[in-house]
This record gives C-alpha cells, sequence and structure tokens, in this order.
C-alpha cells in the first residue's frame, strides 16, 4: 500500500495537542463512559434473560389460548352441565393412541332429536346430509415428532385434567397446559405425585381430594412397578 | 487393497423451479417458526365398525410377479396400505417377501402411474375407449383382433377370456413372458414327451449341483427356494449339505455355493456328460478338476443330489439333466405346469408379429405386457404395431409399448381390484383390494370386460367368487371368508405327477467358441424392467456388485485385458453401450449384462442411460446374446455403486469369518458374547438399571443370507427412508438403514447386512453435542431427530459407518421423493417421524413395533410373549436369517442364538459391545478349517 | 545500547518520527490507488464466499463434497486451521512479552490484531456446518423449556467454550495494548470526528505514571494468563479428534501436536504479514533483518518440531503393528491423497530448513514465500487429518474419497478475503505496530 502525501499536519494549522482533548468531550464524558462500560456486559445477559423468560409465557405456550371453531362446541354445556362422560364422545382415550375427536354421527344420536334447528348447529346438519366431515381446530397440539399415547397416560392413572384442565369450566374449550416439553418432564420424571386412582381418572378436579392410605399405597406400587420395566425420561419415550 | 468409491466430481445444480419452490418453503418455515398454524381435526362423519384411529390392520392378499401368485399381507393404516409382509401360509410366500413384493407398495402411490385412457386425439375418457373397441372388436366376432397378455395363472381371468373366445371367435389370445420357460418346457417335452414343470425339493437335498442355475436369485420362486434350502443348511441331524456351482458369472446361488467356479455357458453339456460318467470333451482344468470333485459326491449322495440347470440351457441340456436326476432318484417333483398356455412364449410372440407384418392383425390389445420392450429386435414389434390400424395397451405405468399404442389406459395395480392368482407350486389364492382405484384405473378382469362388450356386467368381485364357487361347498361366504384370512385356498397346490421313464436324449460335448457371448440373466432389482419405474427398486443395491440406477457391462479380467479395458471404460457391442465391470468369478470369454435396463419410454425414474440387453436377444429368445465382438470406445463412465465390495483378506478377513461345517469359532477368536455379562448399558449408570425392561438385541446368520435386498427394500418401506438418485449416490451418500456388505474370499465369501449395531457401549452417544443419540432402559441406541443439530460426529465416530444424513431435503419434494406430488406421502408409515435437512438418522430396530407391542401388552396387563416383535427386515427375510427380540429373557429364540459357536461381534476388539451380532458362515468345501 | 540498536534504525529512534511512521498513514494520509484495488478485491471475493454459504444455508450441506463417510470436510478443516493461526497472535505476543524479546514490540500489534479476526472467523464455522444451523444455540447451556443441557462428555462442548473464552480474552489482551496508542492518536491534530471516537477508545488515557502502572501489571499478568490459554484451546481442538475410536484419530499427541501446529501457522501469518506491512508502511525502520533473522529461526525450529511429531506418528503406528493403524499408514503414503501428503511435507518441514542459510534468514522474499508453503501445508494437514481418517474407516464397504465441490472452494475463499478486508481496514484506523513499546525500545536506545 503506497500513501500520497496530503497537506502536513502542521500546515493544516490544528491547535496543540495539549487543548484539542478539552475541545474533545464535555466533562459528562467520564461518566457516560463508566456506564457504557457496564452495559456492554449487562444488555446482552439482560436480553437474553428476557428471551428465556419470554419463552414460558402463555403468548409463546399458547396456554389459556382459545381457537375459532365452525360450531361453538361448549364442553361446559355437555359435560359440565348434562353432565356427559368423557369417553362418550372421545372414544379411544381409553384403549388407543388418538382419543379421537367424535364423529358426525356421535353428534347426531342426539342433536337429530334436540336443537334440531338451531343455527350454531347448521355446520353439523349439513355434515351429516352431504357426508363431508366437520373441520375442527385442534385446540392441544404437540409437535409431530411427538408421539403422545392417550392409552398409556390414562391406563396408568393420569387424569384428563392433567392436561386439559377442568373442561367443565370452558364454554369455549382453551389449551389448559402449556404443553413445553420440560412441562411434560415435570411428571415423567416423578410421576407419582401426578397419578390419581382410576375412578377419579374423569374428575374435574382430580388432586383437590387427599388420597386415602390404601389408594395412596397402590399408585406408590403401581409407580415402583412402573419403574422396573421401563423409564418414562428415555427420548424413545415420546420422540423416535 | 479394496477399491474405492470415487463421488463424481459432477456439481449439485439447483433447478430455477426448484429454487423458488426452497425459498418459498424457507420463508413459510420461518413464519411457521413463530406461530403456530393453525392444525384441523377432521373426525369421520360415520361409526367405522371396529375401526380404531392409527391401528395397524392385517389384511391377506396375492401379488403376481410374471404372473405367478406370491401370498402377502398388506399393512393398513386408517384405509391406507403402507407396508407389504408375507402370507404364513402361502408357499410361495411363507410369511416372508422379496425385494419386488415390499417395493410393489411405492408403485401403488407412484405419481407417474398412468391416470386416464387417452387415444390419438389425447386424453379420452373410458367411453370413448368402449366405444371404439365396441366399433373393432366384435364386428367380425372378433377377427383380426390378437390379445397380447403375460403369464395369466389366474383361473378367474383365464376363465373369463375363455367367455370371450366363445363370444368372439376370432379372438387370438398369445401369452408371452420375456423371462420365460420355453427351454424347461421343451426339455422336460424332449425327456418325458409331454412339457412338466420341476419342482426341486431342496429340503431333502445333501448336494446340489447347479449348472448356470440360480435357484437363489431373483424370481417367483426366490422365496420358496430360499426357505428350502436354508432349512436344509440348518438342519444338524444329516450329513452336512455342499453346493456346488459352476456358472458363467457370479450370481447369489454361486456366493452361497461351498464350491463354485467360473464356466462358459456352452460348456454345460460337457460338465453334465461328464457327471453321468461320459466322454464330457474338453474343458478347462480348474473346471475338470471341480467336476471330479463333484462326481464323487454325486456318487456319495444318490437319491440326495439334485442337477439344476439354468433356463439359459438349451433344451436338450433340460433333457438330459431331467434323465440324469431321474437315473441318480433326485428329490424333484415334476407337475403339469401352472402357466396352462401349451405354446412357447419365444415363437408365439414370433408368430404374431409376423401376422402383423403381414396386416393380419387389425386390433392388438395389450393387456399388462411390455412387448415393444422385451421383443427380440428381429421381430420389429414397434413397426409391426404401426401396421395394426388400432393398438390398444392396458399397463399400469408408461412404457414403450404404450407410447407406441394409438390408445393407453391405466390398468389397477392388485392392492386396487378383486382377482386370482396361481402360484408356481400351483397354489391358488385370492387377490383383494385394500383402496378403491386411486387412478381411476381397470382391472384386467374389466379390461377384459370391454374387449368382450357383448358379455353381462358383472363385477370382479362377483366373478372370483364365482370361479370359486365350486368349491366353496355348503357355505359359500364362510368358504370365501376363510379363504380371504388364509391368504390360500386349500389344496389347490398341483400334485406331483409320475413322469414316466425319461429316454436319455443324445447330447454331444461342445467345444468353446472363440467369439464373446454376453449372457443375459434377469436383473436382481429390475426383474425383467418392470420394475424400473420404482425409485426403491432403483436406488436397491445389485446384490453381486452393488450397482445402482444403472448396470455395467462384467467382464472377467481376463478379458478386460485381452480388449484393452478397464473399469467404467465404455465398450460397444451388439448394437448396445455400456461401461465395463471387472468381475472376479466372471468365466473367460462371457459378458454378462443384467436385463432390465435402458428403458426409454418409462418415465423419469425408469428412463436412465443405461444398456438394454432386450436389444441383444436372437429371435429364438433364449438368455444368451449370439456371438458378438466387444470393441472399446474413448468414452468413460462410473456407474453408481452404493458400496464397496470387500476383499477379504488379511486382517479383513475377521469381520467375515468362514467355518467348516459343525465347527465354532476359533478359541483365537472367539469374541466375546454379550450373554452372561450384565446387558444393562454399563456407561448409563445405576440410573439405567430397570431389572424387568426387555433388552432388544439381533443375531444375523451369515451362513443362509442370500443376499436378497429383501430386507433393504423392507426397511426403506417400513421407515419412511427417502430415494435420492443417482447423482448423490455418486457422491457417496446413500439412506438405506441398513446395507448387505459382500465379501470375497476366493471361494466366493458371502452376505453381511449391516444394521445399526446398537453398540451397549456406543462411540456415538458422548461425542454429540446436543445429546441427540441416546441409549434407553431398553439398550437401544436412538437418534432424537428432533433433537439432532447435524454436527454429524456420531457418523464421524461411529466405526460401521451404520448413520445416514439428510444432506439435502430428501423427504421433501424432489424427482426420487414424489415428483412434487403428494400421493407417495400417503404411503409413509404414520409412526415414523419423516425426517428434515440437516438431521442424522439412523436404523432403530423399528422402534414403532416394539413401542406398539409393548403398549399392547400393557393394555392387557400381560407381560410381551417371546417373539412377539419383529423388525421389518426380520420379518421380510425369505431365509429367517434375521433373529430379534429380548436377550434377557432366554424364551426368546436370538438368546438361544446367541449362545452359538458359530456367534461372533462386529469390530468386538473396539469394545463397543454391539447388541446386533452375528453368526459366521459355514463353508462345506473341505478345505475351511476350525 | 548495541542491544537495542539491532531493533531499530534512525530515524525510528526520535519519539515523533515513530508516532509520525506509524499514524501518519492513519491520521494524516488518504489509502492510495493499491489500498483500493486490495479492498475492492477482496470485497469481491467476500461476496462470492458470501453467496456460496446463503446457498449452503438455503440447501444444505449437500452442496459441500461431504459423503455418508466422511462426513466433515473444508468447514472443519478449515475451522481447526484458522483456530490455529488464532492461537499465535496471542501467544507470540505474550511468550515473547513474558521472555522479554525487545524485538516483540515491532510484530505484537499486528499479531493480535490477526490472531482476533482469525478466532472470530473460525467461529463462524461449527456454525456454518451444522446440518441445522438455526439450532446452534443448543450447544449453549441456558435453562431451557425443554429442560435439557448440552452434552458435557462432548469435545465439541468444550470447543465452544474454548473458543468463545479465548476471543474475549484475546480482544481484552489486544484492547489494553492498544489504549495508550489511542490515546496518543487522540491528541494528535486530525479530523476531529476521528479523533472523538479514538478518544471515547481511549477511556480517557492521559498516561500518568499511575496509569502506566497499573497497565504495566495489567499487561504481565494476562500474558501470564494468555499462554497456557492458548494451549489449552489447540488442545482442546485436539481432543475433537483425539476423543474418538477412528483410526488416526485416536492419538494421545493430538493435543500438543496441535497446538504446535497452531503456533507454527499462526506465526507464519505474522511474518507474512510483517513483509507486507514494512514494504506497505514504510516500516523497514522498526522491522529490521535482525526481525527477520529472529522469526526465521523460529519458524525454523518449529518447522523441527513439526517434522518430529509427524515421525512420532508414523513410528508409534509402526511400533503398535496394529491393523488398522498400519492401514491407515499406508493409505497416506500410497492412497490417492499422497499428493497432498507430499506437499504437506515439504511446506510444513522440508522448506523451512532453508533457514539453515542466514542469508535467506535476512531475506524478506525468502521469508514470505517460505510463510507462504507453511499456511498451505498446514491447510492440507488439516485437510488430511479429516479425509484420511474417514476415507478409511474400520468397516470397507464404507471407504469412500472426499472430493470438494466448487462451493466449498468458494466459502474457503470468502473467508481467506474476509480476513484479508478486516486487516485492510484495521490498517486505515488503528495503529498495525505498537507505538509506545517502540517508543519505550527507542528510549532504551538512546541510554
Amino acid at each position: 500500500m503506497r500513501y500520497r502525501k496530503t497537506a502536513p499536519a502542521a500546515k493544516a494549522g490544528i491547535k496543540g495537542t495539549d487543548d484539542a482533548l478539552a475541545q474533545l468531550f464535555r466533562p459528562g464524558a467520564n461518566s457516560i463512559l463508566r456506564v457504557a462500560l457496564f452495559a456492554i456486559v449487562l444488555v446482552p445477559l439482560g436480553a437474553a434473560a428476557i428471551a428465556m423468560a419470554l419463552q414460558r409465557t402463555p403468548y409463546i405456550t399458547g396456554e389459556g389460548r382459545f381457537i375459532e371453531q365452525q360450531v361453538p362446541f361448549s364442553h361446559k354445556h355437555h359435560a359440565g352441565e348434562l353432565g356427559i362422560d368423557c369417553r362418550f364422545c372421545h372414544v379411544g382415550a381409553e384403549n388407543q393412541a388418538v382419543a379421537t375427536v367424535p364423529t358426525t354421527q356421535v353428534c347426531m344420536t342426539c342433536h337429530s332429536q334436540m336443537w334440531t334447528n338451531a343455527a350454531m348447529l347448521a355446520p353439523v346438519r349439513r355434515s351429516w346430509a352431504t357426508h363431508t366431515p366437520l373441520r375442527w381446530s385442534r385446540v392441544n397440539r404437540l409437535p409431530d415428532y411427538v408421539f403422545f399415547d392417550h392409552h398409556a397416560h390414562v391406563a396408568n392413572g393420569v387424569p384428563c385434567a392433567a392436561c386439559h384442565g377442568d373442561v367443565r369450566q370452558m364454554p369455549l374449550t382453551r389449551q389448559a397446559a402449556p404443553l413445553t416439553m420440560g412441562w411434560c418432564l415435570d411428571c415423567h420424571e416423578n410421576p407419582e405425585k401426578r397419578l390419581v386412582p382410576e375412578n377419579r381418572i374423569t374428575w374435574s378436579h382430580p388432586y383437590d381430594q387427599p388420597l386415602s392410605e390404601a389408594e395412596a399405597r397402590r399408585i406408590h406400587a403401581h409407580v415402583l412397578k412402573l419403574d422396573r420395566t421401563r423409564k418414562l425420561t428415555d427420548c424413545s419415550t415420546c420422540h423416535r | 487393497m479394496p477399491s474405492l468409491r470415487p463421488p463424481s466430481p459432477s456439481a449439485w445444480d439447483p433447478h430455477r423451479r426448484e429454487v423458488l419452490r426452497l425459498i418459498a418453503a424457507g420463508a413459510a418455515a420461518s413464519l411457521a417458526g413463530c406461530s403456530k398454524p393453525d392444525q384441523p381435526i377432521v373426525p369421520a362423519v360415520h361409526d367405522a365398525e371396529g375401526d380404531r384411529a392409527g391401528r395397524v390392520r392385517r389384511y391377506a392378499t396375492t401379488l403376481p410377479l410374471s404372473g405367478y401368485g406370491r401370498g402377502a399381507t398388506a399393512l393398513v393404516v386408517d384405509g391406507r396400505p403402507i407396508k407389504l409382509e408375507g402370507s404364513p401360509r402361502h408357499p410361495a410366500s411363507l410369511d416372508s417377501t422379496d425385494m419386488f413384493v415390499e417395493a410393489s407398495i411405492l408403485d401403488l402411490y407412484d405419481p407417474q402411474r398412468l391416470r386416464a385412457p387417452q387415444g390419438p386425439k389425447g386424453i379420452g375418457g373410458w367411453e370413448m375407449l368402449e366405444r371404439t373397441l365396441i366399433e373393432h372388436v366384435p364386428a367380425r366376432g372378433g377377427e383380426g383382433v390378437a390379445l397380447l397378455t403375460g403369464r395369466i395363472t389366474s383361473p378367474t381371468l383365464l376363465a373369463r377370456i375363455a367367455e370371450a373366445k366363445m363370444r368372439l371367435p376370432g379372438l387370438r389370445h398369445v401369452r408371452y413372458e420375456a423371462i420365460d420357460d420355453d427351454a424347461e418346457r421343451a426339455g422336460a417335452a424332449m425327456a418325458f414327451g409331454r412339457p412338466l414343470t420341476m419342482r426341486p425339493r431342496l429340503r431333502d437335498a445333501d448336494l446340489l449341483i447347479l449348472l448356470d442355475a440360480d435357484p437363489l436369485g431373483p424370481g417367483p420362486d426366490q422365496i420358496a427356494f430360499g426357505r428350502a434350502w436354508s432349512d436344509r443348511r440348518r438342519n444338524r441331524s444329516r450329513r452336512a449339505p455342499r453346493a456346488y456351482a459352476f456358472e458363467p458369472s457370479l450370481t447369489a446361488s454361486g456366493i452361497c455355493a461351498d464350491r463354485r467356479v467360473a464356466l462358459h455357458p456352452a460348456l454345460v453339456p460337457n460338465v453334465l456328460l461328464a457327471l453321468a460318467g461320459r466322454d464330457g470333451g474338453e474343458a478347462p482344468e480348474d473346471v475338470t478338476r471341480m467336476v471330479a470333485l463333484a462326481r464323487a459326491d454325486l456318487a456319495a449322495a444318490r437319491g440326495r443330489a439334485i442337477v439344476l440347470v439354468g433356463r439359459g440351457q438349451p433344451p436338450e441340456v433340460h433333457a438330459f439333466a431331467a434323465w440324469l436326476n431321474q437315473s441318480i432318484g433326485a428329490p424333484v417333483d415334476w407337475i403339469e405346469p401352472v402357466d396352462p398356455d401349451p405354446s412357447g412364449h419365444a415363437q408365439s410372440l414370433a408368430a404374431l408379429a409376423r401376422d402383423m407384418h403381414d396386416g393380419r392383425v387389425a386390433t392388438l390389445i395389450v393387456l399388462d405386457a411390455n412387448p415393444v420392450y422385451h421383443a427380440p429386435p428381429a421381430l420389429g414389434f414397434a413397426e409391426a404395431m404401426k401396421r395394426a390400424p388400432l393398438s390398444i395397451a392396458f399397463a399400469a405405468f408408461p412404457d414403450e409399448t404404450a407410447s407406441a399404442a394409438t390408445w393407453r389406459a391405466p390398468l389397477t395395480h392388485p392392492l386396487e381390484s378383486w382377482g386370482d392368482a396361481r402360484a408356481p407350486d400351483g397354489t391358488a389364492s385370492l387377490i383383494q383390494p385394500m383402496v378403491k382405484p386411486l387412478f381411476g384405473a381397470r382391472s384386467p378382469l374389466e379390461a377384459i370386460g370391454m374387449i368382450d362388450a357383448a358379455s353381462p356386467r358383472i363385477d370382479d368381485h362377483a366373478r372370483v367368487q364365482a370361479q370359486w364357487r365350486g368349491r366353496a361347498g355348503g357355505d359359500p361366504g364362510r368358504w370365501w371368508r376363510d379363504a380371504l384370512v388364509a391368504g390360500v385356498i386349500e389344496g389347490t397346490a398341483a400334485s406331483p405327477v409320475s413322469p414316466g421313464g425319461a429316454k436319455p436324449p443324445s447330447l454331444v460335448p461342445a467345444r468353446p467358441p472363440t467369439a464373446m457371448i454376453v449372457t443375459l440373466p434377469p436383473s436382481s432389482t429390475m426383474w425383467d424392467g418392470r420394475f424400473a419405474t420404482n425409485a426403491w427398486a432403483q436406488e436397491c443395491p445389485d446384490p453381486i456388485v452393488k450397482e445402482v440406477w444403472a448396470s455395467s457391462l462384467r467382464l472377467s479380467a481376463a478379458d478386460a485385458k485381452r480388449l484393452g479395458v478397464e473399469d467404467s471404460d465404455i465398450v460397444r457391442f451388439g448394437g448396445v453401450m455400456a461401461p465395463v465391470r471387472i468381475l472376479p468369478g466372471q468365466a473367460e470369454g462371457v459378458a454378462t449384462l443384467p436385463l432390465g435396463r435402458g428403458r426409454s419410454a418409462g418415465g423419469p425414474i425408469a428412463t436412465a442411460a443405461s444398456a438394454d440387453g432386450f436389444r441383444l436377444r436372437p429371435a429364438s429368445g433364449g438368455f444368451v446374446s449370439p456371438p458378438l465382438t466387444i470393441e472399446k470406445t474413448d468414452w468413460r463412465h462410473d456407474v453408481p455403486t452404493a458400496q464397496a465390495i470387500i476383499e477379504a483378506e488379511g486382517p479383513l478377513a475377521d469381520h467375515f469369518p468362514l467355518v467348516a461345517p459343525g465347527k465354532g469359532m476359533r478359541p483365537a477368536d472367539k469374541l466375546s458374547s454379550l450373554i452372561g455379562d450384565d446387558i444393562t448399558p454399563p456407561d448409563a449408570g445405576p440410573d439405567y438399571a430397570r431389572p424387568e425392561a426387555p433388552q432388544w438385541g439381533m443375531v444375523i446368520d451369515t451362513s443362509v443370507c442370500i443376499g436378497c435386498n429383501a430386507c433393504v427394500v423392507a426397511c426403506q418401506a417400513e421407515n419412511n427412508v427417502p430415494s435420492i438418485g443417482a447423482d448423490q449416490i455418486m457422491r457417496g451418500r446413500d439412506m438405506h438403514w441398513l446395507r448387505v456388505d459382500r465379501y470375497e474370499h476366493e471361494g466366493g465369501g458371502g452376505f453381511q447386512p449391516v444394521p445399526c449395531m446398537m453398540c451397549e457401549k456406543a462411540p456415538c452417544e458422548p461425542v454429540c453435542p446436543v445429546e441427540a443419540p441416546t441409549h434407553t432402559a431398553e439398550g437401544l441406541n436412538l437418534q432424537v431427530y428432533n433433537r439432532c443439530i447435524g454436527t454429524r460426529t456420531c457418523q464421524a465416530n461411529c466405526p460401521y459407518k451404520v448413520r445416514r444424513f439428510n444432506f439435502l431435503d430428501y423427504s421433501g419434494a424432489n424427482l426420487w421423493g414424489d415428483l412434487d406430488d403428494g400421493s407417495v406421502s400417503a404411503q409413509r408409515n404414520p409412526d415414523v417421524t419423516v425426517r428434515a435437512r440437516g438431521v442424522m438418522e439412523k436404523c432403530t430396530y423399528c422402534i414403532q413395533r416394539i413401542e406398539t407391542a409393548e403398549h399392547d401388552a400393557d393394555a392387557e396387563g400381560r407381560p410381551l410373549p417371546p417373539d412377539s416383535v419383529r423388525t421389518a427386515c426380520q420379518a421380510a427375510c425369505p431365509t429367517r436369517a434375521i433373529s430379534f427380540g429380548d436377550i434377557s429373557d432366554p424364551r426368546w429364540e436370538v438368546t438361544n442364538l446367541k449362545h452359538d459357536p458359530r456367534h461372533y461381534a462386529l469390530l468386538d476388539y473396539l469394545g463397543t459391545r454391539p447388541r446386533t451380532t452375528y453368526l459366521a458362515r459355514v463353508v462345506n468345501d473341505g478345505e475351511t478349517e476350525a | 545500547m548495541s542491544g537495542t540498536a539491532r531493533w531499530l534504525t534512525p530515524p525510528m529512534t526520535d519519539h515523533r518520527a515513530i508516532t509520525d511512521a506509524v499514524a501518519g498513514p492513519i491520521v494524516d494520509r488518504r489509502a492510495g490507488k493499491a489500498w483500493w484495488i486490495a479492498f475492492l478485491a477482496s470485497l469481491a471475493v467476500v461476496l462470492a464466499g458470501a453467496a456460496a454459504a446463503g446457498l449452503s444455508f438455503e440447501y444444505g450441506p449437500g452442496l459441500w463434497g461431504n459423503n455418508s463417510a466422511v462426513v466433515w470436510g473444508f468447514p472443519i478443516s478449515s475451522y481447526v486451521w484458522w483456530i490455529g493461526i488464532g492461537n499465535a497472535g496471542t501467544l507470540i505476543s505474550a511468550m515473547l512479552l513474558l521472555t522479554r524479546q525487545k524485538w516483540r514490540s515491532s510484530i505484537n500489534r499486528f499479531a493480535e490484531t490477526m490472531t482476533i479476526f482469525a478466532v472470530a472467523i473460525a467461529g463462524i464455522y461449527p456454525i456454518l456446518h451444522l446440518g441445522r444451523p438455526m439450532y446452534f444455540y443448543w450447544m449453549a447451556p441456558y435453562p431451557s423449556t425443554m429442560h435439557i443441557w448440552p452434552q458435557w462428555r462432548s469435545a465439541l462442548v468444550w470447543d465452544f467454550w474454548s473458543i468463545l473464552s479465548y476471543l474475549l480474552f484475546s480482544i481484552l489482551f489486544f484492547y489494553l495494548g492498544l489504549i495508550p496508542d489511542l490515546a496518543t492518536l487522540r491528541d494528535r491534530p486530525g479530523s476531529r470526528r476521528w479523533r472523538r471516537i479514538w478518544g471515547a477508545a481511549a477511556l480517557g488515557w492521559q498516561g500518568t505514571p499511575a496509569q502506566w502502572r497499573t497497565h504495566t501489571r495489567l499487561q504481565w499478568t494476562m500474558a501470564a494468563i494468555a499462554t497456557p490459554l492458548v494451549c489449552s484451546v489447540h488442545s482442546i481442538v485436539g481432543l475433537d479428534f483425539a476423543a474418538s475410536i477412528m483410526p488416526g484419530w485416536i492419538e494421545s499427541i493430538f493435543p500438543p501436536y496441535f497446538v504446535v501446529g497452531a503456533f507454527f501457522s499462526g506465526f507464519a501469518v505474522v511474518v507474512l504479514m510483517a513483509m507486507v506491512i514494512r514494504r506497505a508502511l514504510d516500516l523497514e525502520g522498526m522491522i529490521r533483518p535482525s526481525h527477520l533473522d529472529a522469526m526465521a529461526k523460529v519458524i525454523l525450529a518449529s518447522a523441527c518440531v513439526m517434522g518430529l511429531s509427524y515421525t512420532t506418528e508414523w513410528l508409534s503406528a509402526l511400533w503398535t503393528g496394529e491393523a488398522s493403524s498400519l492401514r491407515f499408514l499406508r493409505f497416506s503414503f500410497t492412497g490417492p491423497y499422497l499428493p497432498f501428503q507430499i506437499l504437506m511435507l515439504i511446506g510444513n518441514v522440508f522448506l523451512p530448513q532453508l533457514f539453515w542459510s542466514p542469508k535467506l534468514r535476512r531475506n524478506p522474499i525468502a521469508l514470505a514465500v517460505i510463510a507462504f508453503g507453511i499456511l498451505i501445508g498446514m491447510y492440507l494437514e488439516r485437510v488430511q487429518i479429516l479425509t484420511n481418517s474417514l476415507s478409511i474407516g474400520w468397516l470397507p464397504a464404507m471407504w469412500t474419497l472426499y472430493v470438494p465441490t466448487i462451493i466449498d472452494f468458494l466459502i474457503l475463499a470468502g473467508a481467506l478475503s474476509f480476513w484479508v478486508l478486516l486487516v485492510l481496514v484495521t490498517a486505515r484506523v488503528l495503529p498495525l505496530v505498537s507505538i509506545y513499546e517502540v517508543r519505550a525500545l527507542a528510549e532504551e536506545a538512546k541510554e
């Protein structure tokens, strides 16, 4: 790199170096500088912290989120007020991986008798008449690479409410849990606290009443048996 | 030192369309990253009876290959058949499959399939075609109408054609199968005065002498023969069996034989005569030595020896072999031909072609056959077709005949229609549809119905039922259900006939021809070319030379030297060109080119630049080219090979030990077995101890592996493994979770399937920065795809190199994936993640099957019963070489095999403690020690 | 007197002369044609490289030469190579400081400069080579909603830390040395905007005796820390390979051998830069033949050490007689990669032997050429460490050759030019020679 000479500093008539410093910075500069030095360290750390916190908020996890459905189905009414059992519609919950959303036929078992002209049920009747399936929007969504099995949970004493919350209080169904992997692991790491006796599986608040001596013992035994046969935190438990 | 596969330097060029699509996809993905897109749930309208969402249901059916039926079980999930397995009671399936059955499921969803009838004026509906047929066919009682089909064993279809003939007396039915059995039939006719089919009882054969024959090679009988052969080899109660192979080019049977020598096919008569104790004329010195050995064994094994000659040999050789077998009391049965058509394939096609040239055929209807591609060039079939005013091709896929015909009409896949077929041993079984025809195709029965339009409309289901009403007896409904469930129709196997004394035909010793000839065996992956449209088949390595997507001309080192060519040099011969591959064990003066490549109008996947062996076929048929000269050209081309073939010498021999019958591994190399050691993964710590958890392991018996690739394709079908195309293979990449290594000892060597070893001390696990390869309490080493960030450190550190990396978006839309068409994704197994770009994947021991079995056991509150989990490769294996299960439970078969004296672990000295282990190959050549 | 005179010649014995010589190019002058040509040329290549990298992100590693067996290619070898270069700067300046090498003062600054850039570039590769780069941060330990952490047993995670800490440390060390000179620039007449920038960066340095005392103490302490740190960094990179079971990798010699290699290649870069800078910035007075001589000696010494470690590798293979090691050895000397093996040995071991001749030791051209040869040799070494082992692993069925693609080369070239670009820019804004340290040297010269 060769350089072209330009006007030498002396000729340029710039003042001596001593007061040059004075002109350069206002007295406050030092304190600003000190602050800046701290900021260099703190800002990135703070940003990271905020990002992590954000990940846990409902805004990201979708906890408590409603989704507009073409039929505003109310669990509050059907499961709560009418007291229809979960398994009447979600037939798969007990014995297969997918709990299944009921077929139009299931809806029509009642609604061919009652509310036969209700406007909000029009899509159901249309589906029934035209043999075109209803399209519901998924509320509780797990990533595609998670292989969730309802039967495995229900059969081992995990109540519906553990994940779905108290649907009997939901006019519109909402996502009741964060459904993050960490949230799943909370249970898989020590399941004992989350298991309930069979009769409580479909309760709205299965954990509120304390367990009887016998029930606690039975659940403890079950967990011990589980522990001898499989490791619930194996990745392959949910991922393949 | 083994040859290295040089990856091609050809750069990968993204097409513009693809660029745009990928960018779009990328953008979409980045958006989806933040917000969860709405995901619909679409429940059925009506409750389905007994159907459980997401559950695999199994239905027995039948898949024809060259007309012969092989039983299969379709695995159907939510109405989609996703996999084919064997049919337990079917004699040509025996609960296992071959590569062709496994690949057929892809054909069902293949977007290349013909979609609508297409006439001279472009797309025309079925009605238009029906009208055209009515105009041309019934007019003159079918006069001048020729119906050309492949081999038909289906009783219903035969009856249907017979019925049509009654109404259309002029209708002429010609049957032509490219891989024919003319020579066998003619030979039998010579020997016994009538055409008979020989069924060797390999299960009873102590001594097997193969003359240019490949019973363990591809074909409708591969499964049955392979199983019988392996049963015999396993049977310790009798003397150790021995097989001799005299063959022009290395075949699966040759590799599996105990003693093998390369032999020019023209010299087979000499060997045959010598074996019969007559003057065998001259033969190379190594051959005569081998013949002497064989004769000695033959004398010792009277009544328990079989001599088999290949389909490429002339009738008199077959006739002589028939006589010889009879005179030594060989364990073979003779049955009436299952294919009732007495005419010879070659002659009848030649006759048809002649008449077509002479304009005596006004209407040609081709049903599920491809004569334009298959017919010997001398017949000039394509030109002959032009002479016919109307030609209609019913075909599932676009092919040479369909594009030459005036009309092409889509034909159903066997999983889409009702029907039936006979196995090579005569056993009949039903074909039942799993889905409605996807692309509006019509079945063969319906096609005949269109020709014979005057006949009453009866649907296929009714026709097939009517066909078997006679057998049904009292309760037809019940009989029908039972037959469907059983997958076979009981008591339909052809019963052996007594052929009567064969007269020794006059057979004269031949002298080795001077000019080169080319033998033309059917391809192990393309069969006669009908699988060329199938991306799985194209990417399935040839068992012998591991070539994919193309074939080379196999030459002996001596001939190559004489011609001054080396590997990959392109040579010209008999009007075709192909690159050369020098193959050890190739006979001098003989080149070998597998049939079924070089399709010219088979669609983007089939149409690869590769030599078409049918161009070399003499008009008289057969599987040997006329004498020809081979010239070197200036061009070179590397045929993509999936992997290297290993010359097992020096230390490499340890990878594939050979033992003598009844012997085990030498104490010196008696390798550490897992049994006795604790089987909880030692490096995992007490946290992993689950005393009642099953411990999964696998044992592969290299002694009975015939390298048929059924396991490879089965794995691909079960685990959503994508095909990646020739270019990627050329760059040294591949995605098969299971590869079959071939070891080459001077005496043949053998096959060694290599899935993941599931090491207890897995080198892949500790090196991954994000711990994507993890170990489970059941001793599985599994890759967590969604955790993998693609550092590839695991594969770098895997001594077995069994991990596979998605260098590109292989599973996404691409030519080898689904041609940008969703239909292929319907085949994907819903229980297996479809892996994204940049993710490492590998064999999982079919974790989805393990999980299903365990959940079912849970649901019924019982422990896993023994042998209740079968991996896809295990279920496919025709010879039962692969066994899998809980090695902590002695009730599982695999656990006992871990105690076998032949048991060894690959690279055991690395201390990886593999869960997948092997049984050494037994070679009964009288030389192998230990 | 004479002791120092070897390192400085008039006018470089006078403070103002020194300052002008170093600061002049930055403050008083505008860049010449040569600078602009170099700048634009490297910029062009950088853009090409960036495009190649962009394509790789879009389509995936499939655009590279990597294959099922040789899963690692140029990105990893480049990474190792750059880290190696990055090691030298700090190592040199720190060790020479500790060993009171007077001639250090002329070269330590740009050695440190290039270090930072090299390490920064090296840091990009582990991310670039990922199949799913968007998740690179999973290698960092943070409380995720997945409740899972990185794999502490993996050498790649150790890498993550060593690189990070080394980069931060190098920046601090470099900056510390820079402060007094920044003040000098600030106090020199020149454009006000730039003086404010330098001034801010100078953190109000006044050059009071107290500040000087602190500065020196801190600098020495950091130097003391630097040396072991530097060694650890490349040892850990070495462990990426040594902590495996692949033939040719699983060798205890790797960590030390990597450190030597690193120092070696890094020093070569320093030499190369020195040769360029002394011509370009007319600093012949500060970087004198005696400097060249000293540096040449260092190269010669380390070249011998490299040769030693190579032979150790081969001999240990022969001594063990273990099949796979022997196969590996045979492969590297008879296999298709042989030409590169030979080039590597020439560049790293044989060429530097020329420095036994004193005349060549003082010849800038010779130094430049040999330094260049070393850089090529070292890169080839890094490549072969990968390909030789992965091409012939344990099971012959998967033996595969590695052939890089155009994309590989574009990324490689892009990275190199990016480094050049950074140095060029730095040359315009920061003193590439430590003014105050040269002054101090001049002081000694006076006494």
